[in-house]
């Protein structure tokens, strides 16, 4: 079975020419350097890395709004290159859909619905047919009511959930999120994340969500974890969360119950599995202490 | 700043509102057509009590309407005004003192004037600013001069930037506040001084707004881009607009209006125009 997304020693760097040599290779410029992921269908994968790690970078060579240095992409088995004919480039980034950081930059009409009949309009899609893609996608991310709203009245989580529907109104394949929940409030992206969730679980919707938060890695299946250009790790959000050294080294945070117990763990104390959500990790100490009184 | 509003559209559905977009503007320049041709004071008056209908009909409150005129009434003074002294009559001039002589027909001339530019401002006020939607109006503008698309003129391009334009107006508005705060707790003086002085404090302003909209551009034009944005070519329109019997029926009263004016021109009472 061929995977959705497939990358082979993936290479991009943003100053080309200097890079020629060979040395400067070593000295690390590339910003993503000899990446190998794949990613299944209706997965969701979360790739975490501090700021300049190279996450969004990777992102944008997905659907090629960057071109790769060296290495390949396969999308659906099918290499992802700048010799695409203007009608392949047009079905990929049908295919990958794309949400970024900031709602005000992404948003193009005046009224929400006529935004998220873009993406359809430039497919060519019939009339009719824009429209019902249109109110079913409105549906999903729960914004029917706000269909004739000006874009500029809505709060950041309800613009991004606009920007979404705009992405969904064309019917992807794989939808990634570059950091887009980051300018968002917590309950803003609380919004976001749920209608992630909706996406992968109901529609079937590949989701890759690029992001530096912790907490909300959690709420994947799949955590990668790159740093300085590279894959540093990989494995369900479990597995990451209690290898405290991995996560230090990518420059990131555990969320406090998770550090909690990779903190009492260091302290000697065993600790058997992981907790992510403060419940768990609370059913963790409990189970602990009550096994302690028993002994 | 949030409640900024897009154009001065003025939504009460009525039938002028409901109106297709393109058949407004052909309306509007018809009123300006019609306007034009006016010459008696029995097209002029026909004129009149016409606009005043039309603008009965968008159900628009007298004042928001006044408020469009508001903005003339200098223009409307300073017309006035010229047109009354540099008239030269056939008959006594009324008085004159130093080198301002007014003639009747001057006073005439200067009414008329006076009522041609009101109502020019009441007519596109009515079917394009108070009654269209700026994106209808977008539309309906590359919708119209599509056939220009045959001379390869950027037809598309162009109403898109404008709509993107429109788009704009208020998120960058916001910026604009936004730096201006942020310069303000820097100590920066927006208010006092001389003129000179005024425009210099606005540098720190103008040059942030700008490095920000080009980023903006960038990012939307990635954005747009991943949403298989290609030009014009090959795309449809969620919303595709039909003339139906109202639009149809707004030209030709429209039409028959113009004529009607055209017609009094011979109605030669009290005075008519030069």
């Amino acid at each position: 079975m061929t995977h959705l997304i497939e990358t082979r020693e993936l290479c991009f760097s943003y100053d080309d020419e200097e890079n020629e040599s060979t040395e400067n290779k070593l000295e690390g410029k590339y910003a993503l350097c000899g990446v190998n992921i794949t990613i299944d269908k209706g997965e969701f994968v979360a790739v975490v890395g501090r700021n300049g790690s190279g996450k969004s970078t990777f992102a944008k060579l997905l659907n090629l709004v960057l071109e790769a240095s060296s290495g390949e992409v396969y999308i659906d088995g099918k290499k992802v290159s700048p010799e695409m004919t203007d009608e392949e480039l047009l079905d990929l980034r049908r295919r990958v859909g794309m949400v970024f950081q900031n709602p005000d930059n992404q948003l193009v009409a005046t009224i929400v619905e006529e935004d998220v009949a873009f993406g359809p309009e430039n497919l060519g899609i019939p009339s009719a047919e824009i429209r019902e893609r249109v109110d079913a996608a409105l549906e999903l991310v729960g914004m029917t009511e706000y269909a004739r709203h000006e874009p500029h009245r809505l709060s950041g989580g309800q613009k991004q959930r606009v920007a979404i529907a705009g992405i969904i109104a064309m019917m992807p394949e794989c939808m990634i999120f570059d950091e887009s929940t980051a300018m968002l409030d917590p309950s803003g992206r609380a919004e976001v994340v749920d209608v992630m969730e909706k996406l992968v679980r109901e529609k079937g919707i590949t989701v890759i969500n690029i992001t530096h938060l912790m907490s909300e890695a959690a709420r994947a299946d799949r955590i990668i974890v790159i740093n300085e250009g590279k894959v540093i790790g990989e494995g369900t959000p479990k597995e990451i969360f209690t290898n405290t050294e991995l996560v230090r080294r990518a420059g990131l945070e555990l969320p406090q119950c998770a550090a909690l117990l990779g903190e009492l763990r260091a302290r000697g104390v065993r600790i058997d599995g992981a907790g992510i959500t403060p419940d768990e990790c609370a059913d963790i100490i409990i189970k602990k202490l009550q096994n302690r009184e028993e002994e | 700043m949030k409640n900024i509003s897009l154009g001065q559209y003025y939504p009460t559905g009525s039938v002028i509102h409901r109106l297709d977009g393109r058949v407004k503007i052909i309306l509007a320049v018809i009123h300006i057509i019609a306007t034009f041709l006016c010459e008696s004071l029995a097209s002029f008056a026909c004129l009149f009590v016409g606009t005043l209908v039309l603008v009965l009909m968008t159900r628009i409150p007298l004042g928001v309407v006044l408020r469009s005129v508001r903005a003339i009434v200098y223009i409307l003074i300073i017309t006035f005004i010229l047109n009354a002294f540099f008239t030269v009559g056939e008959g006594e001039p009324l008085f004159s003192v130093w080198i301002f002589t007014l003639y009747i027909e001057g006073i005439w001339n200067a009414a008329f004037m006076a009522l041609r530019i009101l109502s020019l401002i009441l007519g596109t006020s009515i079917f394009i600013s108070y009654t269209t939607t700026p994106i209808q109006l977008t539309d309906s503008i590359e919708s119209l001069l599509s056939p220009l698309k045959k001379l390869k003129l950027p037809v598309h391009d162009f109403a898109m930037m404008m709509s993107i334009a429109l788009r704009f107006i208020p998120t960058i508005s916001d910026e604009t506040d936004r730096i201006m705060t942020a310069q303000k707790a820097r100590g920066a003086d927006f208010t006092t001084g001389s003129l000179i002085k005024r425009a210099k404090a606005l540098i720190p302003v103008l040059v942030p707004l700008f490095v920000s909209a080009f980023r903006r551009a960038d990012e939307l034009a990635t954005a747009m881009e991943c949403r298989c944005y290609h030009g014009g070519e090959g795309r449809t329109k969620m919303t595709v607009p039909h003339l139906c019997a109202r639009d149809i029926a707004a030209v030709g009263l429209m039409l028959a209006f113009g004529a009607a004016l055209v017609l009094l021109n011979r109605v030669d009472f009290l005075y008519k125009m030069v």
